[in-house]
């Protein structure tokens, strides 16, 4: 019994996201943990570093995850779409949607975290991210999604282009001049972050 | 971009973005996101269930189909109903309704003696 369910759960393993998309709409549980454990992380990582509010972010990975099991009853595994690459571009409308709200509820930018921590402090990731929120708050939306989806998600400029509904020599254009102006954001908090020589 | 991120470690940005790839779901998210699946995976199982027995109204068997559907076999039941019923509470109508040939094969009798049909000569 337990060899047998092991090569089970390897099977399943195997499978890549739209297989397992397939199997879950056929009710397999264990599809739906596997494919939670590969895409609610990137789903959150998107969300907390585009909004720069941990729980925010956990709402928006949230009703992101919701949204694809939904789409998973109609999914069509020799479609085009990816299951990551429609999610990160659920959690891109949701996040451009609450900025936007909280924009129009106080009629200024979101709240930018005081990221920059102080020198003596000891440093956790935590307070690292802090400051990497705050750098990215400076950035346009799109800038912002653009650095995110290439430089922390390690996604391909296509990619990005399909989540993003923009071609991809603007993709190139947003995360260069997005990248450009954080290093210049970072630059004189380099000690401070624990990374001076 | 995972090589960028380790070939240069000394560049904060790039340190920094290597510790956001790092960052995963506490586990209470991974539960409610787990939970918010088994309700859509129990949703689809209770509509799914409604939806066999419609199928099979929609989709009789072979033999109800060969008897033109369930219109049909409606008919055909409806039919045998109504001479059943004649049958039994006015078998002389039967008897009109044949031109008195059912009841004279039948010998006046419950069921008919073809033995009769066997044997004439052609004025039945």
């Amino acid at each position: 019994m337990e060899p047998m369910h092991a090569d089970g759960a390897d099977e399943l393993a195997a499978l890549d996201d739209a297989g397992l998309m397939v199997l879950f709409a056929r009710g397999d549980g264990q599809a739906a943990r596997l494919l939670t454990a590969r895409l609610l992380p990137r789903a959150l990582r998107h969300a907390a570093r585009v909004l720069g509010d941990a729980a925010e972010a956990e709402d928006v990975a949230q009703e992101a995850m919701m949204r694809l099991w939904r789409a998973a009853l109609d999914w069509r595994p020799d479609g085009p779409a990816q299951p990551a690459t429609w999610l990160h571009k659920v959690v891109a409308n949701l996040a451009v949607d609450r900025l936007r709200k909280a924009r129009r509820a106080t009629g200024l930018d979101p709240d930018i975290p005081d990221g920059a921590p102080g020198a003596e402090a000891r440093l956790t990731d935590a307070d690292r991210m802090a400051a990497l929120d705050a750098a990215l708050a400076t950035l346009p939306e799109r800038q912002r999604q653009a650095v995110v989806l290439r430089h922390i998600e390690s996604m391909s400029n296509p990619e990005i282009a399909e989540i993003l509904d923009i071609g991809v020599e603007a993709v190139e254009s947003l995360t260069a001049r997005g990248k450009r102006a954080l290093k210049q954001a970072l630059d004189g908090q380099k000690e401070a972050l624990g990374y001076g020589e | 971009m995972a090589n960028d991120r380790h070939e240069k470690p000394e560049d904060p940005l790039d340190a920094l973005f290597a510790a956001a790839h790092r960052a995963e779901p506490g586990a209470d998210l991974v539960a409610r996101v787990l939970a918010d699946a088994d309700a859509v995976q129990r949703d689809v199982a209770r509509t799914r269930q409604p939806t066999n027995r419609a199928g099979v109204l929609r989709r009789p068997p072979a033999w109800i189909t060969a008897l033109g559907g369930w219109g049909g076999f409606g008919g055909v039941t409806a039919a045998g109903l109504v001479g059943l019923a004649v049958g039994f509470w006015s078998p002389d109508m039967i008897d009109v309704l044949s031109g008195g040939q059912l009841w004279t094969l039948s010998g006046g009798g419950l069921s008919p003696d073809l033995t009769a049909l066997a044997l004439e000569n052609g004025d039945v």
